[in-house]
């Protein structure tokens, strides 16, 4: 079995909206494990946003406990969310800067570091080209990339996503795959929110499947990732398929 | 006796101008940020109306004492702005931005039709003409003292969005991206609206109701220097103190007598208004 040190430990760990009667969340008790890609798969409104929400900090739980075991400094926690409400023509190196908050004093400009720090982030996720361009002018794979690159300038040890690749298009989808898991190999833990199985199956390592009014399934591949589980959480009948060392989803 | 009438009548009336030019414009700035929507100005959001409000108030009631009648233009102000956010929350349909202006529109009448009660009500020889010359907007009565009350809150007001100049760029972040960075974004917005307000209503205390300015000059400043707010700080105050002072020269010299400010902010105000409008896209999108 796989053993690596948790970044979070959950206990019985309930939500509800101060509006609603019913919990969002209930009871969840499990660990989520650092250095890895950690997914949270589930149905529209199983309570994937509200788990991050939690995980982040901006909510807090009428229930249960959750411990942070790292990342109390600063910024080190990273956050993409679904979508932003973006209406002014900030470059995308101007608002790459934003990732610098935690770095830069309140009265204070970017520094020289700063630039250089926000333009090695740009260059690693490869989109140079687009430094001086305007956010609001970016197609949807673009802006996510930019979106990730902000984060990213806060020199994340986590990053949290919530479903970052759902109105994107196939390649651009892969793409931000792929620099997920390079980001992994450098040492950052990473958990993200998709309806996907597709995209979970291809590159997590934890499983978070999220069920109504129950405690979710969480383990690894070979515990959770299922035709049975799967196939409960969608209310779908659901294979898992083995075709080149990939899994892939079919229903009947 | 010309260096007399330049130090007294002149020169504080200048000075009143370029501040009255930055603060609108500075305080319209802050609110397109923090709002996320380049069509705010104080003027939308019960602001502007508020203040005269307070102001009408406090000429008739409490018989118009300088200090008295800049901290109820300040209440007042405060309180139009207060207003016009609690009511947007009880508003049920359209967005958070569709919901303040709606219920800006409504406080802004609301204090407006307060203000035609106060007319009624006022004395028509010695409270009357003091509440109308509010509500036209000008400069022409400004003397040193009025300027000194207001001068250093003024002053400490502008330096600190002026220091704060890239961190007001935050107030565009999505809540949680704020809270991840390490900031609390409900304290920092309120903080830089409470700035905004206690600008513009002290400036509304001397100089009455003028428009546009600070919807017109932030949108001037985003074309030209772009959206970070590092840059368009500088270039709002530049810009609209320069266009504040433009405006009342031409009231006072194009006729015998005094045009109202107003007039010439808003003839401008609406041409160049129009023109971005036209020509941008992205300002309404």
């Amino acid at each position: 079995m796989k053993t690596s040190q948790s970044i979070y430990s959950i206990r019985s760990l309930s939500y509800t909206y101060p509006d609603s009667k019913k919990p969002v969340i209930s009871n969840i008790s499990l660990k989520i494990p650092e250095k890895s890609i950690t997914v949270i798969l589930g149905i529209n409104g199983s309570g994937k946003s509200t788990l991050l929400h939690l995980l982040l900090g901006t909510l807090i739980p009428n229930k249960g406990t959750i411990n942070n075991n790292h990342h109390s400094e600063k910024g080190k926690i990273a956050f993409v969310p679904q979508n932003e409400y973006l209406v002014f023509d900030y470059t995308v190196l101007e608002y790459v800067l934003f990732g610098r908050v935690p770095y830069i004093n309140v009265y204070s400009t970017p520094a020289e570091d700063d630039y250089k720090f926000a333009l090695s982030v740009i260059a690693d996720l490869d989109i140079q080209d687009l430094v001086y361009k305007k956010i609001t002018h970016l197609s949807g794979g673009e802006l996510q990339k930019v979106r990730l690159a902000r984060a990213l300038a806060q020199k994340p040890s986590l990053l949290i996503l919530d479903e970052p690749t759902t109105y994107l298009d196939i390649r651009s989808k892969k793409n931000i795959l792929e620099i997920l898991k390079n980001l992994k190999s450098k040492g950052v833990s990473i958990i993200f929110a998709t309806h996907d199985p597709g995209e979970a199956s291809e590159i997590a390592d934890y499983f978070i499947l999220m069920r109504k009014e129950k405690p979710p399934y969480s383990g690894y591949r070979e515990d959770v990732f299922t035709d049975s589980k799967l196939s409960e959480i969608y209310s779908l009948n659901l294979h898992l398929l083995n075709f080149k060392h990939k899994q892939f989803i079919v229903s009947d | 006796m010309a260096g007399k009438l330049l130090l007294n009548l002149r020169l504080p009336r200048v000075i009143s101008a370029l501040l009255l030019g930055i603060s609108l414009s500075l305080a319209g700035l802050v609110m397109q940020t923090a709002f996320q929507n380049p069509l705010v100005d104080p003027g939308f959001l019960g602001v502007s109306q508020g203040a005269a409000f307070g102001a009408a108030f406090a000429i008739i009631f409490l018989n118009s004492i300088h200090f008295t009648v800049q901290i109820f233009a300040v209440i007042f102000g405060l309180a139009g702005l207060g207003l016009s956010y609690w009511i947007s929350l009880k508003v049920r349909f359209g967005g958070q931005v569709l919901r303040l202006i709606l219920a800006g529109m409504a406080v802004s009448a609301l204090f407006s039709a307060g203000v035609g009660v106060l007319k009624y009500l006022a004395d028509p020889i010695q409270q009357l003409p003091e509440i109308v010359f509010w509500l036209l907007g000008g400069l022409w009565a400004v003397k040193w003292v009025d300027l000194l009350y207001i001068l250093p809150i003024i002053i400490i007001g502008v330096g600190l969005i002026c220091i704060f100049r890239w961190r007001l760029n935050i107030l565009i972040l999505n809540r949680e991206v704020a809270f991840s960075l390490g900031i609390n974004k409900e304290k920092e917005t309120i903080v830089a609206i409470f700035i905004s307000v206690v600008i513009t209503a002290l400036m509304i205390s001397i100089a009455g109701i003028v428009s546009w300015i600070g919807l017109v000059v932030p949108n001037i400043a985003r074309i030209l220097a772009g959206a970070d707010t590092a840059k368009s700080v500088p270039l709002t105050i530049a810009i609209g103190g320069i266009f504040a002072l433009i405006c009342d020269d031409l009231a006072r010299t194009l006729l015998a007598g005094e045009i109202p400010l107003s007039i010439f902010t808003g003839l401008f105000g609406a041409v160049i208004f129009v023109a971005l409008i036209s020509h941008r896209r992205s300002i309404l999108t």
